[in-house]
């Protein structure tokens, strides 16, 4: 496994009920999901990034959100260079 | 602030929880809160396969080659399997309850994809269904249903529970929850280890909640490891995928390092779940003495196979193509030959929150099902978890619902509600600490995993509780960063921080206490199963602020010689047991 970094775009909630995408650079060690890059950077760099979890699985569907545009399951979703990703913006 | 009122409040809705709602709504009004999608979160749906029943009634149902079996003797073997820890009553209540419990899971359409003489094979994901079917045509009517909703704390006024206040994740409000009486169905507390296999919202609430409520947890130093888990790559972490494949284990040097003196203990361990047990124990004894990989694992491989019968494996499991693309190219890197490290992972939690038969705890009008609660199995779990919690959770629905009828909604005791809003509000209102809940978390994983896992010892246990009593300190005086109130991930993990630290220090405050080795419970500086002393329950409950333990007989009927044998002895002789017991019924 090489390890590497990745920039990734995400939506994060402010103070005052406002929402912007920020840039965060993750390091990736081998392969990994949307839901452990957005474990990293809420654990690592900023602990305002919120996002819903449970199976981790791609049984459970709570983890289902804004990928590029598209409605993903972030546990299932490999994480890639530039991806767009509004955690928040998931079934509801 | 929203309030929901109703006879009964359920909390959890994986199966004990689903089951529970259905039952209570037949006869009362039922709300049932869920920090997860309703009916599809917890540990129910990741659970693997099997849901069990004595033979006998199986038979009846057109399944099992074996209807000379009977509750009875299948409880017998619990009793062995449980090194006969097991609550009796509790035994004779899930064996008895197992058959029809199976047979209305299969009439709400539960899949079948195989039998054994006390098992159908199916999935976790198949009795969710049934569950879900079951309170649509069933009790829809009479549930509220509640998403997304963290439950802080039960409400007691007068010694008796009369609601529980939690906090809405999308909005961050405050919710009420008023009602006669409360069932706790929220799992076990998988996410203090390092390395588990449960669901991101099995954080012990229930028991922490139940245990600040005064209630009495029991057997909780019991943690089963399931062996054989992937502790990488990261996005597989936590996979039980090779526990149910075949493979060789072994340590960094290459050398396969199970082996079997007694042939019975080897046909034990490679067909039923007593594999958990003896896996996790071999390979930990690798990691310990420095034979383990990186990671703290060992290794597991399919190399023996040849080309041919590894393509062949793909047809027997259909979960091959799981997780798409990315997990097909780790099995073709296990197919060309390569070991991924794996290790035990904390999977199931024998103790928790202390039930009779009718599932009423210590506190009127409280009552647990499923895994947060605790007795049932002893000091070991062979049998299903997935027949524990719909057995529990209808007899918890049923009680609830009828002792709910008889009374009234109780009034609150506002200055409990009070404290625990307040507790809440300084945690947001704090100004930054010095150390964060992504870091306590780390540590109090750490601390379970190394310290508290499947090998144990007194002096690695009294480090343990140390550390943990500082975990615990900081947790209290913790800050957030996120200080808005709708969407604070933080805040969720600082309430699961309390109950998790709770849930591991009374385990090691127990584990500590009990200095004999017995099923799940490896003490390696008391290796022997001292049945005189040690053939009781440790019970805990809260006096002022401090834990204490109390040592309660085990309710039972049968009788054991009070000696003391070895622990790989007593595995031996509880095999030997299993196979006599076997022999007679037949």
């Amino acid at each position: 496994m090489s390890g590497k970094e990745i920039t990734v775009e995400i939506r994060s909630c402010g103070e005052n009920g406002t929402t912007s995408y920020r840039q965060y650079t993750i390091p990736i060690d081998g392969e990994t999901s949307v839901l452990n890059a957005l474990e990293y950077v809420h654990g690592h760099v900023d602990p305002t990034v919120s996002y819903r979890s449970s199976c981790r699985r791609g049984v459970c569907g709570a983890c289902l959100m804004t990928i590029n545009a598209e409605k993903r399951l972030a546990c299932e979703t490999v994480v890639v260079d530039g991806m767009k990703i509004d955690p928040l913006a998931g079934g509801e | 602030m929203q309030e929901h009122k109703s006879d009964v409040l359920v909390i959890g809705s994986g199966g004990a929880g689903m089951r529970a709602a259905i039952e209570a709504a037949r006869t009362a009004s039922v709300t049932v809160v869920s920090k997860g999608p309703l009916g599809r979160s917890g540990a129910t749906v990741l659970s693997g396969a099997d849901i069990m029943a004595d033979g006998r009634s199986l038979h009846r149902l057109g399944y099992s080659d074996r209807p000379d079996d009977s509750p009875e003797a299948w409880a017998r073997d619990i009793l062995v399997e449980g090194f006969n820890l097991n609550d009796e009553n509790l035994v004779d209540m899930y064996t008895r309850y197992a058959g029809p419990r199976v047979e209305e899971l299969l009439g709400w359409g539960m899949s079948v994809r195989g039998t054994e003489e006390r098992a159908l094979i199916t999935t976790g994901m198949s009795i969710c269904a049934a569950l879900r079917r079951g309170l649509a045509q069933e009790a829809s009517h009479a549930v509220t249903r509640v998403e997304g909703v963290t439950v802080f704390d039960l409400l007691v006024n007068h010694g008796r529970v009369v609601g529980a206040l939690g906090m809405d994740f999308t909005t961050g409000d405050y919710v009420l929850f008023r009602a006669k009486a409360v069932i706790l169905a929220t799992g076990g507390w998988h996410q203090a280890y390092r390395f588990n296999a449960g669901a991101d919202e099995l954080t012990g609430d229930g028991q922490g909640m139940a245990y600040r409520a005064g209630a009495e947890l029991i057997d909780m130093e019991m943690v089963t490891f399931a062996p054989n888990i992937l502790l990488a790559p990261p996005a597989h972490r936590g996979s039980l995928w090779f526990y149910i494949l075949p493979g060789t284990l072994l340590n960094r040097q290459g050398d396969a390092f199970m082996s079997w003196e007694d042939p019975k203990v080897a046909k034990l361990a490679l067909t039923t779940e007593w594999n958990k047990l003896l896996f996790s124990k071999a390979s930990m004894r690798e990691v310990h003495e420095g034979r383990g990989g990186p990671l703290g694992g060992v290794y597991f491989s399919m190399k023996h196979l040849p080309k041919n019968l590894f393509d062949g494996l793909e047809k027997d499991y259909p979960s091959w193509r799981f997780q798409g693309d990315e997990f097909s190219g780790l099995m073709s890197k296990m197919r060309d030959g390569y070991a991924a490290e794996v290790g035990p992972a904390a999977e199931y939690f024998e103790g928790g929150i202390r039930i009779n038969e009718r599932c009423e705890t210590s506190i009127p009008g409280l009552y647990a099902a499923g895994e947060c609660s605790g007795g049932l199995f002893g000091a070991n779990r062979v049998a299903a978890a997935t027949t524990e919690m719909v057995v529990e959770g209808k007899i918890a629905g049923d009680e609830a619902a009828r002792g709910a009828l008889e009374l009234e909604i109780f009034p609150l005791d506002e200055a409990q509600l009070g404290e625990i809003i307040d507790k809440q509000e300084e945690l947001i209102a704090r100004k930054k600490g010095d150390v964060s809940v992504f870091e306590l978390r780390r540590r109090l994983r750490d601390i379970s995993y190394d310290k508290m896992g499947v090998l144990r010892d007194g002096d690695t246990l009294t480090a343990a509780i140390a550390e943990l009593e500082e975990v615990g300190q900081a947790g209290e005086g913790l800050s957030l960063t996120t200080k808005r109130r709708d969407h604070n991930r933080e805040w969720i993990e600082a309430i699961e921080l309390r109950n998790m630290v709770q849930c591991v220090r009374l385990s090691a405050l127990a584990a500590l206490e009990r200095t004999e080795s017995r099923g799940v419970h490896v003490r390696e500086d008391h290796p022997f199963v001292d049945n005189q002393t040690w053939r009781r329950h440790l019970v805990v409950q809260k006096n002022k602020d401090h834990p204490v333990l109390v040592s309660a007989p085990v309710v039972s009927k049968t009788v054991l010689p009070l000696v003391r044998v070895s622990y790989e002895e007593s595995i031996v002789r509880a095999v030997e047991t299993l196979v006599g017991q076997r022999q007679e019924e037949t």
